[in-house]
């Protein structure tokens, strides 16, 4: 049985471990230092684009200033994302101007409740949902 | 679309970090239409059942659309078992 850390990955059964995810860009990741004095590379969470460089510096975390992808989102949309909670929003639509409006429509489906549901519902009828349809009316 | 991916078929992995930040870079295990993919492992029977509605939904997706989610998020591709 593989360790990964302080996981375990299970592989002798069915049971699921874990999830796989594409890694993000590189230009998601700055250097970090610890409170140890120690330096890491880590990836940005969003709250540190939204705040001042006196403040980033101070934490000594590498943020993209550069005209590069975060920072063109923070500047383009920041009258959007912002506000208390900002990056830690579970509500799309706060989203909307940086992942468009279809990207903001796919986010909210698979994040409602009813995820199978509305994944179903991007799909085009079949013969038989249109039957079922016809008959319910 | 497959939904599970295999532990044993990962390959080499290591800590996306120096510290252990619980996401792991994968050396050579790839998916079509990703450069590099990642794994974290779950601490909970809830992140289970969560994770597994959210992968669920990516596949029930067309290909349009899963292309869309996929370029906007790094949305949970596979479940490992």
């Amino acid at each position: 049985m593989p360790r990964c850390g302080h996981y375990v990955c299970s592989s002798d059964t069915a049971r699921s471990a874990g999830f796989l995810m594409q890694l993000s860009p590189a230009e998601f990741f700055g250097q970090q230092l610890l409170p140890s004095g120690r330096t890491v590379r880590l990836p940005i969470k969003n709250h540190w684009l939204v705040v001042s460089p006196a403040k980033v510096d101070g934490a000594g975390i590498a943020v993209p200033r550069a005209d590069n992808l975060p920072t063109r989102l923070m500047r383009r949309y920041w009258p959007d994302t912002a506000g208390p909670h900002a990056g830690q929003s579970v509500d799309p639509a706060r989203m909307v101007r940086v992942l468009g409006l279809e990207g903001n429509s796919v986010m909210r489906d698979g994040v409602s409740a009813d995820r199978a549901s509305t994944a179903s519902r991007s799909r085009p009828p079949t013969r038989k949902s249109k039957t079922d349809a016809r008959e319910r009316d | 679309m497959a939904t599970t991916a295999r532990v044993s078929q990962l390959g080499r992995w290591t800590n996306l970090a120096a510290a252990p930040s619980g996401v792991y870079r994968l050396a050579s295990y790839r998916l079509p239409g990703f450069a590099e993919l990642a794994f974290s492992g779950f601490h909970s029977a809830a992140e289970v059942a969560n994770l597994t509605a959210l992968v669920e939904f990516r596949s029930l997706l067309d290909t349009h659309r899963r292309a869309v989610l996929d370029n906007a998020t790094v949305w949970p591709l596979r479940l490992l078992i």
